[in-house]
């Protein structure tokens, strides 16, 4: 540790910051590229929230029995920094009032119901994941 | 469904066009393109923390990720009625910034929350006011958008 003292908060936005910058690259990536093809009724930004989602499950579920400092710097930087970056709402909705106004009713029930739904699923798949894998381990 | 029709939409969104499809594997481009999305992808996720660490909001904890969401669909109804064309902008400001500042993620976490504690009004209620307030945003800052535009 040096002489000087870096100020906690410094110290925390630095990590959620950290974590933002390559979520945000690989959100744009991921919508730019097509890379992880989904539907594309369900809007380019799904790719990008439902790994978000599937991560999230698996982070949180693996930090579930961990104590301590080091648990909130790692979801700091992972969860706060990282997949909070990586996920978007406003685009979503971009995407939902943009079909919306193309009068594509049914194609926008598909931009809303397809992502929530599978969400909800990639979160509670990598919840699971996280579980079995730590139950295997010990 | 018109196929040209549906790639000038996810163009729309994205704000890129047919022709970056390469954004990441070609460098110039991602050298002119990345930056902009990190530069403001910084400021929106350390907005998402302060909000997050303002205490409570309305709704609890689940208020924390509505306001964030709310306010990023607000300021990217703004720039799509200010500049819908300004590529750096959007870049900048829509895919960083509000991209970083929103999140699905966090809000489906709240969902998962409230149904695992088998709240489902409450959870009827995060899903509804997201998404009511997110679309409301988008329209109000967009009208916002063409009024200031209007006036220059």
């Amino acid at each position: 540790m040096g002489a000087v003292a870096i100020p906690p908060l410094a110290d925390e936005a630095l990590l959620v910051a950290l974590g933002a910058v390559p979520g945000a690259l690989l959100r744009y990536g991921l919508m730019t590229t097509g890379a992880l093809r989904l539907p594309r009724r369900f809007g380019a930004a799904a790719a990008a929230n439902l790994l978000a989602c599937l991560l999230l499950g698996l982070v949180l579920a693996a930090l579930e029995g961990v104590k301590g400092s080091g648990q909130g710097r790692l979801l700091l930087l992972l969860v706060t920094g990282f997949l909070g970056s990586l996920s978007t709402f406003s685009t979503w909705m971009l995407e939902l009032v943009q079909t919306l106004e193309e009068g594509q009713g049914r194609r926008a029930l598909a931009t809303l119901a397809g992502p929530l739904l599978l969400g909800l699923g990639a979160l509670q798949l990598g919840m699971g994941l996280s579980r079995q894998l730590l139950a295997l381990g010990r | 469904m018109n196929p040209s029709r549906n790639r000038r939409h996810q163009a729309t969104v994205t704000g890129s066009t047919t022709g970056d499809q390469n954004a990441a594997s070609a460098s110039p481009r991602a050298r002119r393109t990345l930056p902009w999305v990190a530069a403001g992808a910084v400021p929106g996720a350390l907005l998402r923390w302060e909000l997050a660490r303002m205490g409570p909001l309305a709704g609890g904890a689940y208020g924390h990720d509505l306001a964030a969401n709310l306010l990023a669909c607000l300021v990217l109804g703004l720039l799509m009625g200010i500049a819908p064309g300004g590529r750096r902008r959007r870049l900048l400001v829509g895919v960083g910034f509000c991209g970083a500042l929103s999140t699905f993620s966090g809000w489906i976490h709240d969902l998962q929350q409230a149904l695992a504690l088998s709240s489902a009004g409450r959870a009827l209620g995060i899903l509804a006011a997201n998404l009511g307030l997110g679309i409301l945003g988008l329209l109000l800052g967009r009208r916002l958008g063409w009024a200031l535009a209007g006036e220059r």
